[in-house]
């Protein structure tokens, strides 16, 4: 098959980073600051890497910090960000790379690689994952980071240990509900509704809890004594979060992985940190892909897609965004909570 | 040595902790403690007994008697965590000596204060008991913090209320070893005198220009720890102005406001962390030849003169009831109890 020799997409105006006071918006409100649409060459490929023509790439909160600068790997000008998508494997020597030749795939962009906010994008050939049958599309555009984040901080809680999930009707809150049951770890979900309640149940959490309940903060105490949970795994960072740090034990640890809440948390007790050692601290992906095997990766994911692909989990897309419309309609795609943004090049 | 049986000692009201949050500041001593005459108590197996000649008072002391320390109270025994004395009774051949201690079985606001023997830290004569009577809380946090900023690999770090005693030991260490030390204070006056003795910059919080200027600052000195004895906003202002993976290190709670979690983005995608320095912990936790060699570094130290206590006050013990509140609440203050006074 013959392959153009140029591109249409979505490139970093700027480079390296942002001063750490930025501003930082989760709608990428600023987006033509630090993004334009562009006709660039392909990217060429290193050894042991593939050429994926992509249909969907993901947009992550890890993408839009990345983009303005505020994540902890440099921009480069010029290159494509977007760290995850799916598409078809179109170019790319060696063993792996003939296996998987033609393949629909999802796949993840290597640090410093060209993105998938592209027409093209590049992936080291061992981590590209091709999709079962059954697996539509657009849940093989998510089928990295959200799991592969439930499966590692669900992975830091001590075997058999409990812990506390916020925002735990999410789509990361099922994930880790039933990765938690298999995996042995007790698991103390956090909700807005009764509605998910008894669904994360079935699912595999141990207690699920209702914040906006009367009696929560009994039944939250009352639940910490029993389980004794040390880590508070946290999308939402807001006042609730700070209270349920306070009502935990020693050495609790706080890990915020994502922001929900405008309300910004307060440290109620920080004497706790001193005589309790508790802590406060972001989980990061990046980080623990460096330090985890790819077996044991790509066992999480063939895990996931197993379920995609039985209908147990679906994504839920909110909306696709054309390439050539990204700059003008992602902001606003960008202010729904909930739903994932994709960006289609179709 | 005939030894009294009883004695003066400002003895704790209360068990265990407040219910209430508490910080570290003082209007009033009465609630807490109360000036009584009660048994000079008795050294059992593995104690000793010290005469006292002068206990210090700390914002650690403070909290403790406010039930907000991690340590419970108990009602009748005296407060005061550290002091330095003569041992007058004990199985142990420190028996006569000059020591610095911790009160681990009854405090040191009192004559006489009951410790374990292995507590007992055995003084060279040329340390002034100005000295030695705050030996333990302030120059070893100093020292054992100060090993966390060079583990760290950063080249400069924060401290937060650096006109203190233990903040001045830190902007010492921190000129010694070329890591300097980012003083944050209250005042501009103090902002200048720390300078002097080595501060690498000055911050003055509640100055108009401090959001502008701590950015500034942070940026070109790069600390990725901060060293923070207050808990307050100002010094979340100062963390979420630092570079990527600073941490905060939080080891007292001069203010009660909490701090709010502004950029919690920060935490995610700059891998910054919140923690807290006890020196129970790290003394329980470290090796104990570490813990040795830094106890004979602060004597050593203060022995030469490199270091040196400036006493704000030094207080009878008959008269602390009264005085000890407004002298505590002087800024940077360093308080000795002398019972025989």
């Amino acid at each position: 098959m013959s392959l153009p020799t140029r591109m249409t997409a979505l490139v970093l105006r700027e480079a390296g980073f942002s001063p750490v006071t930025a501003a930082i918006t989760r709608e990428l409100s600023d987006i033509e600051r630090h993004l334009e649409l562009a006709e660039i060459p392909l990217p060429k490929l290193k050894p042991g890497q593939v050429l994926v023509r992509v249909k969907y790439a993901s947009v992550n909160p890890s993408d839009t910090s990345f983009v303005q600068g505020l994540y902890g790997q440099a921009r480069v000008k010029g290159v494509p960000p977007g760290f995850e998508g799916m598409g078809t494997v179109v170019a790319g020597e060696g063993l792996i790379a003939r296996a998987i030749m033609g393949r629909r795939v999802a796949f993840a962009v290597p640090p410093g690689g060209s993105g998938a906010w592209a027409e093209y994008a590049v992936t080291d050939a061992r981590a590209a994952i091709p999709l079962m049958k059954g697996v539509r599309d657009e849940d093989g555009a998510a089928l990295i980071v959200n799991p592969l984040t439930a499966a590692a901080m669900v992975a830091d809680v001590p075997p058999r240990g409990a812990f506390i999930a916020t925002a735990a009707a999410s789509q990361l809150g099922k994930l880790m509900a039933a990765l938690a049951k298999e995996s042995n770890r007790k698991m103390i979900g956090i909700v807005r509704r009764d509605a998910p309640i008894a669904p994360l149940q079935a699912l595999g959490a141990r207690v699920v809890l209702n914040e906006t309940d009367p009696g929560f903060e009994a039944a939250l105490a009352e639940t910490i004594d029993q389980l004794r949970p040390k880590v508070l795994l946290d999308a939402v960072a807001g006042a609730v979060a700070g209270r349920i740090h306070a009502a935990m034990g020693h050495g609790a640890r706080w890990v915020v992985y994502g922001r929900l809440a405008l309300d910004p948390p307060q440290i109620l007790a920080p004497e706790q940190l001193i005589f309790a050692q508790k802590r406060i601290e972001g989980f990061w992906l990046a980080g623990w892909f460096q330090k985890s095997s790819l077996p044991r990766m790509l066992m999480t994911i063939r895990a996931v897609q197993q379920r995609f692909a039985r209908g147990t989990w679906r994504t839920d897309i909110g909306v696709k965004i054309p390439l050539r419309a990204a700059l003008a309609e992602l902001p606003a795609a960008l202010t729904r909570p909930d739903a994932k943004t994709l960006i289609s090049m179709e | 040595m005939t030894i009294p049986a009883t004695m003066q000692a400002l003895v704790q009201l209360h068990d265990g902790y407040s219910a209430e949050r508490q910080d570290q500041r003082l209007s009033d001593l009465s609630p807490f403690v109360r000036l009584q005459e009660v048994a000079v108590p008795e050294a059992g197996p593995g104690q000793a007994l010290i005469k006292i000649s002068r206990a210090a008072a700390n914002p650690s002391d403070i909290a403790f008697i406010k039930g907000a320390y991690g340590q419970a109270r108990v009602a009748g025994v005296a407060a005061g965590f550290e002091g330095v004395g003569e041992v007058v009774a004990g199985d142990t051949p420190l028996l006569g000596k000059r020591v610095s201690f911790f009160g681990t079985g009854t405090g040191t606001w009192a004559e006489y204060a009951l410790t374990d023997i292995q507590t007992l830290i055995p003084l060279r004569d040329d340390v002034a008991d100005r000295d030695a009577a705050g030996l333990i809380v302030n120059p070893l946090t100093a020292m054992a913090m100060f090993d966390v900023v060079r583990a760290s690999g950063s080249e400069s770090f924060i401290a937060t209320a650096a006109g203190s005693q233990l903040g001045k030991f830190l902007i010492q260490l921190g000129a010694e070893h070329d890591i300097p030390c980012i003083a944050a204070v209250r005042r501009a006056d103090q902002a200048e005198a720390l300078k002097a003795q080595g501060a690498g910059a000055a911050l003055v919080i509640g100055d108009a220009a401090f959001p502008a200027e701590a950015k500034r600052v942070l940026e070109a000195m790069k600390p990725r720890i901060m060293l923070d004895a207050v808990g307050g906003p100002a010094s979340a202002t100062l963390f979420f102005a630092m570079p990527r993976k600073a941490r905060w290190v939080v080891y007292g709670r001069l203010e009660s406001t909490p701090p709010a979690l502004t950029e919690i983005g920060q935490f995610i995608f700059l891998q910054k962390q919140i923690e807290g320095f006890w020196l129970t912990s790290w003394m329980r936790e470290e090796a104990p030849e570490r813990v040795g060699a830094v106890i004979a570094e602060v004597q050593a130290r203060f022995a030469d003169g490199r270091w040196r206590t400036d006493v704000s006050a030094e207080i009878p013990l008959s008269r602390t009831m009264e005085e000890m509140p407004a002298a505590y609440s002087q800024p940077d203050s360093k308080i000795l109890i002398a019972p025989g006074g």
